[in-house]
């Protein structure tokens, strides 16, 4: 079938939805038509039949596998999205399952016995969200991060470390502008990097610091030097292994 | 030559020889390969500095230009290829990413700089650098070479293998750490 | 190739070693083992960190298995802790041979959801762009595809031409490789004055050197000897893969994105969409080559169709998308870019998968392959065009 072929009789979204409801019967439990993306929201039970039909029914003939990937549903679990597309109508279909087993172990049927794109796929969204997919001829080795990498990258719950340890010292932070895009002044806690003016504010103090603690350390030695004694009194703990005026 | 010491006219010829015959073992991990193959090409040419790009493998190469993001799972596979070169090797680090591990520095999966791996002479900051940033980075890095010797270094080598600075002349301070997380004050103070 | 069956010869006549009977024992196969071969990660026959696993019976590959993840870096993830300006500038490194056409798909997300409507002039240097873009990823793909072949000099001239147009994209946006030029709702600064004009001058440019790689590669005997059925994908297997873009036209399919569902004003010019016979090594290389002709054409036609107008709007100090959810797909130069951008009414998005089309392609891989002679698998390799970055992401 070659491209646009049958463009004039392709289905409009509530044909599709209807035929789908038809062949699956509960197996389609609601429907999304925004921002020119059509949804069909389906039951993990009708999940592979739903794509067998998809693929074969002559008015849907949705040929191109174009995606599967899975997406963080809060509280409720993990939901599994797949694009399809139809070459010879134009059609785009998406079709979203929420997982069984919620967050703990979710889980959803794989698709790969009826289109073979979903392979990898199957394997990126386990890499990346843990979702186990019973059907796939083998989710392992781990396909984009390490072997060994220990959690499930995009869940919500996998912090970024390097965000927690360092926060950005810069201010266009998105979590750093309230609602009219006002700077929201921080201050920095133990541990955190300073800001690129708090450094130099931080570098002035000690400076200060220790040229008083100098000028302490001098004058107990002169208070001490007429006392009998080896010059290795509090003046010998000043800090002096740094040269002066270094910064 | 790795133990003795040069008399100063035969080291100046000795270091000009090999500062313009590198073989470079181009390590083109991501977009920065695309500028390092694009300085290779004609409009920018690093041959004529005698940089030639096409090394056979690790083992005939002497600079190593790591340009490209460096991930965790790559890198066992660059160190591994550094340890093949033999001595004396160079490495520039082309680009943020492989210098520090620029604008994916909050990533779960990158490794924050090459030089956590193994040690770098020459940054060459840019995203990507330009071409002519890439030929300043080799004329720096030959200007090192002229001015080094090689017994130093090598000693230097086998002393610490992730210490490269102190012998090349360059004015570094021994006391400086390089740590990842910076402190209060750069020049350590109690660090 | 050659069969090693049972054979038995015997010569006779009046030539050196007549009546000889020579016969070969067995099935003729040599005791052997299977060896797996490692090909990558850092080959120079490969674009980038690519790895690829063989194992062998001889010559033969029995089965291939590639190890991709070496370049990955956590896109999707980081893409949840910026907002839309700072995504901008990030995405454009995934397929790093086409930085305009990943901001692009983003962008057309963000204003699909929005539904902002882009100003003309936006949208048709928007196209300029995209093209010129176009442009340069099959030139370096050209260049590259022939030096794994062995032919050095393709490499130099591919480089010539696409020093000539970075330098007339680096005049607009100020990056040769990543330009983040688009913004949501436009491109963030005007045309600079006598952009148009070169342009045009180097569409002429193009139009009179095109012809060198016709002649250099395209006939020459000894690449088509390598690439002439290698590797035939049927189009059934790569429309269940999920193959896009050169890959697919290559089988005979002319599905183009900018044909077959227009964005921007794509509807308002004639795209041609080149297709192969059989899908093999030198039709996707043959559909790259004619690609790059066809986008020289639409350059053409958009140099008479750029008006005058604002390039961008006001945008509200933070960009922020609306709950819910929405899928744009793009003609990238390596196949369908498709980004799922969903939000829930935050500043940073709450999902952003980008389908990458190389990641489809790479996936063909096995299937093509194996079978195949060790040389015919390098060449095989090389012409499913992919960027390892946009493999990963």
């Amino acid at each position: 079938m070659s491209v646009l072929a049958r463009r004039d009789r392709a289905l409009t979204p509530d044909e599709t939805e209807a035929l789908l409801r038809d062949r699956l019967g509960d197996g389609i439990v609601g429907a999304t038509l925004a921002h020119r993306t059509f949804t069909l929201h389906v039951a993990p039970s009708a999940w592979v039949e739903v794509h067998r039909r998809c693929r074969d029914e002559d008015l849907l003939d949705m040929d191109l596998f174009d995606s599967l990937f899975g997406v963080d549903a809060g509280d409720d679990g993990f939901d599994v999205v797949t694009v399809l597309y139809s070459t010879s109508t134009g059609n785009r279909l998406c079709l979203r399952t929420r997982c069984e087993g919620g967050r703990e172990a979710p889980v959803c049927p794989s698709v790969t016995d009826v289109y073979r794109g979903a392979d990898w796929m199957e394997r990126e969204t386990w890499d990346m969200y843990g979702i186990e997919f019973p059907g796939h001829p083998g989710l392992e080795p781990r396909i984009l991060t390490v072997e060994n990498f220990e959690g499930w990258p995009l869940r919500k719950d996998f912090h970024l470390t390097s965000r927690v340890v360092k926060p950005w010292p810069g201010v266009k932070e998105p979590a750093e502008l309230d609602e009219d895009g006002n700077v929201i002044e921080r201050e920095a806690g133990v541990g955190d990097a300073p800001g690129p003016y708090a450094l130099d504010e931080a570098m002035a103090k000690q400076a200060l610091e220790r040229r008083r603690a100098a000028e302490e350390a001098l004058a107990a030695a002169a208070g001490n030097a007429a006392a009998v004694e080896v010059g290795d009194g509090p003046a010998a703990d000043a800090p002096t292994s740094e040269p002066e005026g270094d910064a | 030559m790795d133990q003795v010491e040069l008399p100063k006219p035969i080291k100046y010829v000795f270091n000009w020889g090999r500062k313009y015959s590198l073989w470079c073992f181009n390590f083109g991990l991501a977009c920065c390969a695309i500028e390092f193959i694009a300085a290779s090409t004609s409009r920018h040419d690093f041959i004529r500095h005698g940089v030639i790009p096409f090394a056979h493998g690790p083992r005939q190469a002497d600079l190593l230009v790591v340009s490209g993001t460096l991930t965790d799972k790559m890198a066992p596979a660059v160190k591994r290829l550094y340890d093949e070169m033999p001595e004396p090797k160079y490495v520039i680090s082309f680009g943020s990413c492989s210098n520090c591990g620029g604008p994916y520095w909050d990533s779960y999966s990158v490794t924050k700089g090459v030089d956590q791996v193994i040690p770098v002479d020459v940054y060459v900051p840019g995203c990507p650098p330009r071409p002519e940033a890439l030929l300043d980075g080799i004329m720096r890095l030959q200007d090192r070479i002229q001015n080094e010797s090689l017994p130093e270094r090598i000693a230097e080598r086998r002393r610490d293998p992730a210490n490269v600075g102190a012998e090349a002349g360059l004015a570094l301070d021994p006391h400086a750490v390089h740590t990842a997380a910076p402190v209060l004050g750069p020049t350590g103070g109690d660090a | 190739m050659s069969d090693l069956d049972t054979r038995e010869r015997v010569l006779q006549g009046t030539a050196p070693g007549e009546g000889l009977a020579i016969e070969l024992i067995g099935d003729g196969d040599l005791v052997t083992a299977d060896m797996s071969l490692s090909i990558g990660p850092a080959h120079p026959a490969t674009h980038g960190v690519f790895r690829i696993v063989f194992e062998m019976d001889g010559e033969r590959i029995v089965r291939a298995r590639p190890v991709i993840g070496y370049m990955h870096r956590g896109f999707e993830k980081l893409a949840e802790h910026r907002d839309y300006r700072q995504i901008m500038a990030l995405v454009n490194r995934h397929d790093w041979l086409s930085g305009f056409a990943n901001e692009l798909g983003v962008a057309l997300a963000v204003e699909q959801m929005l539904e902002m409507e882009v100003p003309e002039r936006a949208q048709w240097i928007r196209m300029l762009m995209a093209e010129w873009n176009r442009v340069l990823n099959h030139l370096m793909f050209i260049g590259s595809y022939a030096l794994e072949l062995g032919a050095i000099t393709p490499m130099f001239y591919a480089f010539r031409e696409r020093e000539d147009i970075q330098h007339l994209l680096e005049a607009a946006t100020g990056g040769r490789l990543h330009f983040t030029y688009n913004q949501v709702g436009g491109v963030k600064i005007d045309l600079p004055a006598g952009f148009l004009r070169e342009s045009e001058r180097l569409v002429g440019v193009m139009r009179q050197r095109m012809p060198d790689y016709f002649d250099l590669v395209h006939g020459n005997e000894i690449f088509r000897g390598r690439t002439v059925n290698v590797g035939p994908l049927p189009v059934d297997v790569a429309t269940s893969i999920g193959v896009t873009g050169p890959a697919l036209q290559a089988t005979g399919l002319a599905e183009d994105a900018r044909v077959t569902e227009p964005y921007l004003q794509y509807d308002k010019v004639e795209v041609e969409v080149p297709v192969g016979a059989n899908g093999d090594a030198f039709d996707r290389f043959d559909v790259l080559l004619r690609r790059i002709v066809a986008s020289i054409d639409v350059i053409d036609q958009i140099h008479g169709h750029i008006g005058a107008g604002p390039v961008n709007q006001k945008l509200p100090k933070m960009v922020k998308a609306p709950e819910g959810w929405t899928y744009v797909r793009t003609e990238n130069p390596l196949g369908q870019l498709g980004y799922w951008l969903e939000s829930d009414g935050g500043r940073t998005p709450w999902r952003l998968k980008m389908r990458t089309p190389s990641f489809s392609n790479v996936q063909a891989i096995p299937y093509l392959v194996e079978g195949q002679l060790l040389a015919d698998a390098i060449s095989i390799l090389g012409s499913v065009f992919f960027v390892v970055g946009d493999i990963d992401r």
